[in-house]
């Protein structure tokens, strides 16, 4: 047996060398702490005082603002529209994605051109999405009733954007078209890398096609159809962009999803105190989705 | 026989149906440059005509006669600054990433892949008090910042694996030769990597192009305003100017159009990369 002389601690001195590494990310650090760790911090903080921005004094109001927000009658349209409008977004463009992605997973000329076009609606401002919708579902000119009009649905120039009972929907059908290429992106890279012998001695022994899907293609699917569904969940949870430049979150509140409800107390009603509350609220809600996005990645890193 | 023509025969199905469902998916896009081209009167017509019938610039001349320019300006600044910014930063984070082991390695790389699943209502109240303490609203800076945050977790992803694909040896030949390590970062790594640093710089850009929810609420002043801001703002006026919006729409997504089409290979693999390389 080898005695093992008690350690000594040995004068440590970073030098150069070690601290190089981080001397070349700090740039990019300072700026997270500043922008998003700083911020998140502060929000925190916000919620737990009675801040209108205009006023001097800024009093510590303990859970105060978490009690009125949650009391707010507005808060569970907000959230029955939030949740419809995530879930609605995720299974339309995963379907879509879906289908597409199978039909440009064959061979055939053309096909990175075509999976190039089909990206386009993704990459485009979404701005400019909400542009081409608000003139497509214009309700005396826009293309979308005179093209149900002839064919006899809807003979009343159905104003899409302007019913409460259309509206939410009207917005999807826009946001499911802008969104399905990321669904279809992620899918046609998780098909690439399934094996083709897989098929080829599925189809030996007889399988039909709905079998090669239902048995090969989604379960080899699985992981990637997880990560997508719960990125693109969080994506649309946090959306305003498209929604908001489509209607504002009217009519009556019909698509007045989350984030608009936080943005307009915060900066339409000045309530910073409450905003901050519902904020932090709703990072709660996200923290809990990341958490199982963390636990997939990993899942994922081990069966690689 | 038989099999094989039925085989054909769903092919061909298949590849026709794959063409009518691109052309329609990309109408919408045709049908903004299309509308753009039109005076006001045959803009309102019924039943719609597909193709005009007497194409016209006159809508883009208002265009250039409105505060437009001065918004395109805005946004052309703030997202080429942006640009710029974040691959430099990048660049010496993704580099120290790719070259050194040190302690906190993969937890700060991994830890980027989160940023993009962060609730922009959730910080967007505090950085707006931020700004107003630092008087820098209604400042190129305030975005340009902001939308650095966003930027940097994507390009230091993409250029962590443009630079693992880069030999060290190209590098230690060249520190022998008696160049600094970011001598041979500048000199040797990123000559080789000028495709990718061109697809993260267009992403960045296009990023911070497309961008209105931070915009929008920094911007109070309309001199300042961004494009998508600018555009918002033409449905507020009494009666929308449906020909002066499709005109600015167009010129919006010009940049975006010619960067995508210029790498968009590069671009659908940037897509996938954060998320599936995991």
């Amino acid at each position: 047996m080898i005695a093992v002389a008690p350690a000594v601690p040995a004068p440590r001195r970073l030098t150069y060398r070690q601290i190089y590494p981080y001397l070349l990310i700090a740039p990019s650090l300072t700026v997270f702490a500043l922008v998003l760790v700083y911020p998140f911090v502060d929000g925190v903080r916000i919620s737990f005082f009675q801040d209108t921005l205009m006023s001097q004094s800024r009093p510590f109001v303990g859970f105060d603002n978490y009690r009125v927000v949650f009391q707010i009658p507005q808060l569970g349209t907000v959230m029955r529209v939030s949740l419809t409008w995530a879930l609605g977004s995720v299974v339309g463009e995963a379907i879509l994605g879906m289908v597409v992605a199978l039909m440009l997973n064959r061979a055939f000329r053309g096909r990175g051109f075509f999976r190039s076009l089909l990206v386009v609606p993704w990459v485009m401002p979404a701005v400019v999405t909400a542009v081409i919708w608000r003139w497509l579902y214009h309700s005396e000119f826009g293309v979308v009733n005179q093209v149900f009009g002839p064919l006899g649905l809807f003979p009343d120039k159905e104003n899409w954007l302007g019913d409460p009972n259309t509206a939410l929907w009207a917005v999807m059908v826009a946001n499911i078209w802008r969104g399905f290429p990321f669904w279809m992106i992620m899918i046609l890279a998780g098909l690439q890398a399934i094996e083709p012998e897989l098929y080829e001695a599925a189809r030996v022994d007889g399988a039909r096609a709905w079998q090669l899907f239902r048995y090969i293609t989604l379960p080899n699917l699985r992981i990637v159809l997880t990560i997508t569904s719960i990125l693109s969940f969080v994506g649309n949870f946090n959306n305003f962009t498209l929604v908001y430049a489509l209607t504002e979150g009217g009519p009556v509140d019909s698509t007045k999803i989350l984030p608009i409800f936080i943005w307009e107390t915060a900066f339409k009603f000045t309530r910073f105190g409450e905003a901050a509350a519902m904020a932090t609220f709703f990072a709660v809600l996200m923290a809990m989705l990341i958490l199982v996005y963390a636990r997939t990645l990993r899942l994922r890193s081990r069966e690689v | 026989m038989t099999a094989r023509l039925q085989r054909r025969g769903v092919a061909w199905l298949l590849n026709g149906t794959t063409v009518v469902f691109t052309a329609l998916v990309l109408f919408p896009f045709y049908w903004l440059l299309a509308s753009s081209l039109e005076t006001p009167d045959q803009l309102f017509r019924i039943p719609a005509v597909l193709v005009p019938t007497a194409p016209t610039f006159d809508n883009f001349d208002r265009l250039l006669h409105s505060s437009f320019p001065h918004w395109f300006q805005n946004s052309a600044v703030i997202a080429s600054a942006t640009t710029l910014l974040a691959l430099t930063l990048a660049a010496l984070a993704a580099y120290s990433f790719s070259r050194f082991t040190f302690r906190g390695n993969r937890e700060l790389t991994t830890m980027l892949l989160f940023v993009q699943l962060f609730p922009v209502a959730v910080v967007v109240i505090p950085l707006f008090i931020l700004w107003t303490n630092l008087r820098l609203t209604n400042t190129y800076w305030s975005l340009i910042v902001t939308y650095l945050v966003f930027g940097l977790p994507i390009s230091t992803w993409l250029l962590i694996g443009f630079f693992n694909a880069v030999p060290v040896e190209l590098e230690e030949a060249a520190m022998i030769d008696g160049a600094s390590r970011l001598g041979a970062l500048w000199r040797v790594t990123l000559p080789l990597c000028v495709p990718g640093l061109a697809a993260t710089a267009i992403y960045v850009f296009l990023l911070a192009w497309n961008e209105y929810f931070f915009a929008l609420t920094f911007m109070n002043s309309t001199d300042m305003r961004t494009i998508p801001v600018g555009l918002t703002s033409f449905f507020a006026e009494h009666s929308v100017d449906w020909g002066l919006v499709m005109a600015g729409s167009v010129v919006a997504s010009l940049p975006v159009v010619i960067l995508f089409g210029l790498l968009s290979r590069y671009f659908v693999q940037g897509l996938t990369s954060g998320a599936v390389k995991g």
